[in-house]
């Protein structure tokens, strides 16, 4: 049956939705506004950061709106094949100005070849990249590990199917504290304070989004770093070469 | 020069607009609603409009269907720049070909580096350049 | 002056000369025609009560001795004003509009008109859903072009059954044994087809279940046999 998500389509749900749609706009104009100015010749580096900032919190509401269209959609979307390490570059390319401002250093690691997963391509792209951005967050108020702060989006085989993810070269999250913050989003300020300063609301829009795809965010591991990834199902029909 | 209409209806965007479009040497006529946007274009022809979708009265769909049924400016190229989702319904890319839409620019991710690029894509292919 | 007075609803409009609208209405009782409406200035032209799209009025008009008659008067009846507060009504109701333009011939009956003034009052209504109308109309016209599917006997003639499935020939229009429209997708077709307007299809118990599917197929049978 196609699920309508009560949280999505009840009275609360659609005028968060309405306040998020709004809330774009003015974004808009700070991040257009910074731009042109930058553009125009402005020395002050501000404006370049203010224009990231601004058009980073466009993407996750927009993000957000994503995942709220696809859960009432349910049972009815457009699944295809998709190609993870295609979809990891594309991500990492998007996320390196943020990556370089915060001054982390952003690596894709795909260890092996994968055919295809089937999976809602905005979807996915719109989940990693809200990801990328609370670990961007989050790398950069750590100390450095060896000189660095490393982001790696990566990608490894699992038991039950290709997982994708984004990793950080720190200890930045175990499964006790992301447990713990599945119950406490929306009821503190902090959900994941031992990652982020803020919301981490990334990672939630993330969640909400890849479980539309009927997977789920959990801790884990890729080479020595941890993070957090997604099982996506292999494509049966198309491999490779 | 290139004259460019735009049909935008928030001023401050509206004035961004307008403001990196002239700094990149074309003339602009910003208009808000859809009938003044007719009355803009009845005055001074544009060699291309940028149409928001999302406009109060009138929205752009009657905006561009309207501005379509004049045969003088059934050619004159016309860019989305819009709020909407491009995929959602309203305008798919199915939709494109047949209004004469040469491109879609779906606001929250569109630079003004990115529409000044497709201005300028558009407007030279149509032989009209900026001074 | 031989004037003519019937009703219409206008389905596309165009400039022609410095202030004049040639405009195309599909009457109730005279089939299709185009008229110009004189001196309706451009600056003007969407308060010019009576030839607004998506509306219907009450025309009086002379034949000419060409294609083209003379608009005296239009007083409208009904403006279905509602469609434009939505972006995707907006669109489908001139794709409605363009639909029927293209298969109306001069002599097209009140049927069209019916329908089309059916398919516009439900646009208008926000209660009922844009997938639903979609899916009534392109049957309804399906239907009135004569290109029904037959929703009853498979391919050999025997009767659909349920517990079986079926796929669907686009080209005559009959559903054969083993694919994947099952009773659901036959039973919502059916009543679709038999419903005078979209109204009722909104409250069907589990409709999305089946509506994407069977929207899909409608919309290929209409491809396939209306050319529009």
């Amino acid at each position: 049956m196609v699920q309508q998500d009560e949280q999505y389509t009840g009275v609360d749900g659609r005028l968060l939705q309405a306040v998020v749609e709004n809330m774009k706009l003015p974004l808009l104009q700070v991040a257009r506004q910074a731009e042109l100015a930058r553009m125009s010749g402005s020395t002050d580096t501000n404006f370049s950061s203010i224009e990231l900032t601004a058009d980073t919190a466009l993407r996750l509401l927009d993000n957000y709106l994503l995942s709220t269209r696809l859960a009432s959609r349910r049972g009815s979307l457009e699944f295809e094949p998709v190609s993870v390490s295609a979809v990891l570059t594309d991500i990492a390319h998007q996320l390196s100005k943020l990556a370089d401002q915060q001054q982390c250093e952003l690596q894709v690691n795909i260890s092996g070849r994968y055919e295809p997963v089937i999976a809602h391509r905005a979807g996915l792209e719109a989940a990693l990249m809200s990801l990328g951005y609370v670990f961007i967050e989050a790398r950069s108020a750590q100390p450095v590990t060896s000189g660095k702060r490393i982001i790696r989006l990566g990608a490894h085989r699992g038991r039950s199917g290709i997982v994708a993810g984004i990793f950080t070269d720190s200890d930045s999250i175990s499964n006790d504290m992301y447990k713990r913050a599945h119950s406490l989003y929306g009821h503190t300020r902090q959900s994941l304070p031992g990652l982020v300063a803020g919301s981490g609301a990334g990672v939630f829009v993330a969640d909400s989004l890849l479980e539309t795809m009927s997977t789920r965010l959990r801790v884990a591991h890729h080479q020595k770093f941890s993070g957090l990834a997604a099982t996506l199902n292999p494509s049966k029909q198309l491999s490779l070469v | 020069m290139a004259h460019i209409l735009l049909v935008e209806p928030d001023i401050s965007l509206g004035k961004l607009y307008t403001l990196s479009l002239e700094l990149s040497g074309y003339s602009v006529s910003h208009c808000r609603t859809a009938q003044d946007a007719i009355t803009s274009a009845d005055e001074n022809i544009p060699d291309l409009v940028l149409l928001e979708i999302e406009i109060a009265i009138h929205n752009g769909i009657e905006f561009l269907y309207e501005f379509r049924s004049y045969p003088e400016w059934q050619d004159i190229p016309l860019l989305i720049v819009s709020h909407v989702v491009p995929s959602r319904g309203a305008l798919n890319p199915k939709s494109w070909g047949l209004l004469k839409i040469s491109g879609y620019h779906y606001k929250p991710i569109t630079k003004l580096q990115d529409l000044l690029s497709s201005v300028e894509r558009v407007l030279s292919s149509d032989g009209v350049k900026a001074l | 002056m031989n004037q003519i007075v019937t009703k219409g609803i206008v389905l596309s409009r165009t400039e022609f000369g410095e202030a004049d609208r040639i405009i195309t209405v599909l009457t109730i009782d005279h089939g299709k025609i185009r008229l110009i409406a004189k001196g309706v200035r451009r600056i003007k032209s969407k308060s010019a009560g009576g030839i607004e799209l998506f509306s219907v009025s009450d025309i009086t008009y002379i034949p000419g001795r060409g294609e083209i008659g003379t608009l005296i008067s239009a007083r409208l009846i009904n403006h279905y004003s509602s469609i434009v507060h939505d972006i995707d009504r907006t669109m489908y109701g001139y794709e409605v509009l363009k639909n029927i333009n293209k298969v109306t011939e001069d002599l097209a009956g009140e049927e069209y008109f019916n329908l089309l003034n059916t398919a516009l009052a439900a646009i208008n209504d926000s209660s009922i859903r844009l997938e639903c109308i979609r899916l009534w109309f392109g049957l309804r016209l399906l239907n009135t072009t004569g290109h029904s599917p037959n929703l009853h006997t498979d391919r050999s003639g025997e009767n659909l059954v349920a517990g079986v499935k079926y796929d669907f020939n686009s080209e005559d229009m009959t559903f054969a044994v083993s694919g994947n429209y099952n009773s659901d997708h036959i039973k919502l077709l059916r009543l679709a087809i038999s419903l005078n307007t979209p109204k009722a299809l909104s409250s069907v118990k589990d409709i999305d279940l089946v509506l994407p599917d069977c929207l899909f197929l409608v919309q290929s049978m209409v491809a396939q046999h209306i050319r529009i």
